[in-house]
């Protein structure tokens, strides 16, 4: 006996549990993403400590931060000229290339800048862009200048403003102002003339050998790139460039100059700001090669950069575009800032921290490091790394646990359900009180199987007790009954007259009735045994059904009774007083249940290799619940004093038996417009017809 | 003289039942509780006929010990069990002793006394000379002599027990019409309540003892939900 499972299975839900081990990984993902940003707030912290310990350093060394201090303020601040570092000399051809992206970071003068303006019905509007740089102990200057009318010196005049110029002031050692004017003859090399105060003469015969330039004509003007030492500029450090225009060839007169300095400040020169070697010195003490560390001034030209072996390699114009933002402008606002950022190549991450430096109360600069989050990060990464590799083979290895696990108690279970259903036969009987499943096993389910054990022994006891009763009742009855006979018998014979009084007939039927009863007792009870030894034949199924129901008209005369034949002769193997002895139990049963005049149609047809006989009675519905049960031995839907015959139910439960007993089954239903009940018979056919087809 | 019986039977009550309706028929009866008590009673007397029950107080088979030890001593006593086991192997395990008849209780006391006469008669007709002629009723090969209650099958003879004799003459003499029905070998059987399956396993014990003098033999036929057939000429 066999039932279906109606949910998951043990080793299914354990393996669904273990499901939750698949947590693990992702609370260490958790884990590792704090411990990330501890890593990178400590590293934050680090930074700017060093950034500190830099500015400290740096502290009221305001010289070095501010080396024009001698320049007022305003003219300091929006005048100064920084000079970019530049990683290689400088070709002077008129080409931009090797000056890399330093172009975008020129600084554009126009007419607010102008020193001289002769005539103001310009048709164009004047400017120049300028980008300076510094290399070795050189000095170069590139100029965009916009100029529709180029026109260049002719050697015949002396005069050095006759053409289109530049015009550069130096302070030399002394303090006394050097002027130099630069011409072309033409695109291609340019010579510097130091001149007299009017820019006119040239006060050598020959140009200045240490300044060189060229120049090269461009769409919209012309490019001119120069050179010059930067031991020309003296201890202030300070210049001043200016473009002058001349657009009448003919009438070769200057039409305006633009300058490098607001048109406020005339005559003065722009201070000069450039990497410092005294600061880079300083820094080196710091230096460390996965950190960039910059001093900047508070215009954010960078005065000294150490570190970083990777970075050495940008333009500058690189790193000062790394400078722009937060934290930068928080320093330069008096407060140290940290900021994260992604690098360009958008894998790894930096660290920005910035300390302000104090001279006084003004901060005259910022110490700016970074450095790569790279390190931690890429520990981070070996760490899930190794997490996930050692979580999954834990993972895998304790589903495999559990799946085996799971598998063999289930195993074990299925094992032990099966040995206690095949405990107890079909019948109902105990065939085995002794489980050997798990009999041994010191586990809970050795217990449970010991309990099986136990509890089968029991019902064994019990269901023989039970399958006593009926005898040991008929015994104890049939004696104390066989008392009441007789004596009646015994008083009849004694006192004549006494034989035929109502009060003798009634307990002569009682006793008769009594009678009755413990012998259908008795019948239900031996009946599986009885069934045992009966001698099994192969008969016409059709031919007894037939006699029966010719007999059943006779015997019943006030039911209609009916029976439709099958088509041909249904031999069934069994022994044919039993089959009549079921029919008797349905047949009776059907007859108390139809009403007079009512009908029993009794059919027997082949069905797929068994042969169905049904009995179908008018008359009262059976009720559901007593349709399952109605086989089982005590269980009757008649009322009571319906009839003279003893009713316990066990009709139906010996018609069952002698139906199972002969491999076949007994059903009950209703007719479908519940005009009666209907109770059918299957039985298997007899194997000698089948084995007769197939020869 | 009258014939004398000894009634072996735990239950007073009924002991003084059943004497009771035979001493009326006038026959002469002892009575006894346990089967000390009647082995000792037969060693003084002879009886003529023994009815026991088989259980006897405590003696779980004590009837049948006893009818093993009666018989031993006088090997022609007829014995008749009265008694409230009826199954089958009860059944069987009295006549392989044998017994006579084997009764289940109840009993009707008529239905014993009957029997108790005619068994007393058959035993006369045994002792008497062969002179008397043979009242037989024949049904083809089967020869029944109601008188002495003897069959023989082909010349052979059948022993059957007294019911089972009863429910073999009944179907027939009814082997004229439709048979005898299941109500006329329930009375046949002389039997207070009896079902139709225990005429059927009647019937199986008659077809048995007739089979094995003649495995052919086929002659009485079961006529469902009525009863059974002579299907022999």
């Amino acid at each position: 006996m066999t039932r279906k499972r109606r949910g998951l299975g043990i080793a299914s839900k354990l393996v669904l549990f273990s499901l939750t081990l698949l947590l693990i990984p992702w609370l260490g993902y958790r884990y590792l993403q704090e411990m990330q940003t501890f890593l990178l707030s400590g590293q934050e912290k680090a930074q700017l400590l060093a950034a500190q310990a830099v500015a400290t350093a740096l502290h009221d060394s305001e010289d070095l931060l501010e080396p024009h201090s001698a320049v007022p303020p305003l003219l300091r601040e929006r005048g100064t000229l920084y000079a970019y570092p530049l990683p290689y000399p400088i070709q002077l051809d008129g080409y931009l290339t090797d000056w890399g992206n330093l172009t975008q970071h020129a600084v554009r003068f126009d007419t607010d800048d102008y020193v001289i303006v002769d005539g103001d019905n310009w048709t164009e509007i004047p400017s120049f862009e300028l980008v300076l740089g510094t290399q070795a102990d050189q000095l170069y200057a590139l100029l965009r200048v916009h100029d529709n009318h180029l026109v260049y010196r002719h050697p015949g005049y002396s005069r050095l403003d006759t053409s289109d110029h530049l015009r550069l002031t130096l302070l030399n050692d002394d303090g006394a102002l050097l002027r130099f004017v630069l011409v072309a003859e033409g695109p291609g090399s340019v010579s510097a003339y130091r001149v007299d105060e009017h820019w006119r003469y040239p006060l050598d015969a020959h140009p200045v050998p240490e300044i060189k330039g060229y120049l090269q004509e461009n769409a919209t003007g012309y490019d001119m790139e120069l050179r010059l030492p930067r031991a020309l500029l003296g201890p202030d450090q300070r210049l001043h460039l200016a473009v002058a225009d001349v657009d009448d060839p003919h009438g070769r007169k200057v039409e305006y100059v633009i300058g490098s300095l607001h048109k406020q400040w005339p005559g003065q020169l722009n201070p000069l700001v450039k990497r410092s070697l005294e600061l880079q010195k300083m820094l080196t003490a710091f230096d460390h090669s996965s950190a960039r560390i910059w001093v900047i001034d508070r215009r954010r030209n960078i005065l000294a950069a150490v570190g970083g072996a990777a970075e050495a390699q940008q333009s500058p114009a690189n790193e000062l575009s790394r400078l722009d933002g937060g934290p930068v402008d928080t320093a330069l606002g008096g407060l140290p800032a940290t900021e994260r950022r992604h690098t360009g190549d958008g894998k790894g991450e930096t660290i920005l921290a910035a300390q302000p430096v104090f001279a006084g109360d003004a901060v005259v600069g910022a110490v700016v490091i970074e450095q790569g989050a790279d390190e931690i990060l890429s520990l981070q990464r070996h760490t899930f790394e190794r997490i996930t590799r050692t979580t999954l083979l834990v993972l895998l290895l304790s589903v495999a646990g559990v799946l085996l696990f799971a598998s063999r108690l289930a195993w074990r279970i299925r094992h032990l359900s099966a040995e206690t259903a095949a405990a107890i036969d079909p019948g109902g009987r105990v065939v085995r009180t002794m489980l050997r499943a798990e009999h041994n096993a010191n586990d809970d389910l050795g217990e449970l199987s010991r309990s099986i054990s136990d509890m089968l022994a029991r019902l064994q006891r019990y269901t023989r007790f039970l399958e006593n009763v009926p005898r040991t009742l008929r015994h104890e009855i049939n004696n104390p009954l066989n008392v009441i006979s007789t004596s009646l018998q015994n008083l009849a014979d004694e006192l004549p007259q006494t034989s035929n009084s109502r009060y003798m007939q009634s307990a002569e039927r009682g006793v008769a009735r009594l009678g009755r009863i413990v012998q259908s007792l008795t019948e239900a009870a031996s009946l599986e045994e009885a069934l045992r030894n009966d001698e099994r034949q192969v008969f016409d199924l059709d031919a007894l059904v037939r006699d029966y129901v010719t007999s059943c008209t006779h015997q019943y005369p006030q039911r209609r009774f009916s029976y439709q034949r099958p088509a041909t002769d249904i031999l069934i193997e069994g022994a044919d007083a039993r089959i009549e002895q079921l029919l008797d139990k349905l047949v009776e049963n059907a007859v108390d249940f139809t009403p007079p005049e009512g009908g029993i149609q009794v059919r027997l047809d082949e069905c797929n290799g068994c042969a169905r006989l049904s009995i179908s009675n008018d008359g009262p519905a059976l009720p559901e619940h007593i349709r399952r049960q109605s086989f089982d031995s005590m269980v009757s839907v008649r009322e009571s004093g319906q009839s003279d015959k003893p009713h316990l139910g066990m009709g139906l439960y010996v018609a069952r038996t002698i139906a199972e007993h002969h491999g076949g089954r007994l059903e009950a239903a209703n007719r479908e417009d519940g005009t009666g009940a209907v109770f059918t018979v299957y039985l298997p056919l007899a194997q000698v017809r089948t084995q007769e087809e197939s020869l | 003289m009258p014939r004398t019986i000894f009634i072996v039977e735990d239950d007073p009550d009924q002991r003084q039942n059943c004497a009771d309706a035979l001493r009326r028929r006038g026959y002469a009866v002892a009575a006894y509780a346990s089967r000390a008590e009647a082995l000792r009673a037969f060693a003084e007397t002879k009886p003529d006929l023994a009815i026991l029950d088989i259980m006897l107080g405590d003696e779980i088979d004590g009837g049948f010990d006893l009818c093993r030890e009666l018989l031993a001593v006088r090997p022609d006593l007829p014995v008749i069990f009265l008694t409230s086991r009826v199954d089958d192997i009860d059944r069987i395990s009295g006549l392989r002793l044998g017994a006579w008849d084997y009764q289940a209780k109840p009993v009707s006391l008529a239905f014993l006394a009957e029997r108790v006469g005619s068994l007393f008669r058959i035993l006369d007709l045994k002792g008497a000379a062969q002179t008397n002629e043979r009242k037989c009723l024949r049904a083809g090969d089967l020869e029944i002599d109601e008188e002495r209650m003897q069959v023989t099958w082909r010349g052979q003879p059948i022993e059957l027990t007294y019911t089972e004799f009863n429910v073999l003459l009944e179907i027939v003499r009814n082997r004229a019409g439709r048979g005898a029905s299941y109500d006329d070998l329930a009375r046949a059987t002389r039997q207070g309540v009896v079902e139709n399956n225990t005429i059927n396993t009647h019937i199986l014990h008659i077809r048995a003892k007739l089979r094995a003098a003649d495995p052919g033999f086929d002659c009485i036929k079961s006529v469902y939900g009525f009863g059974y057939r002579w299907s022999c000429p």
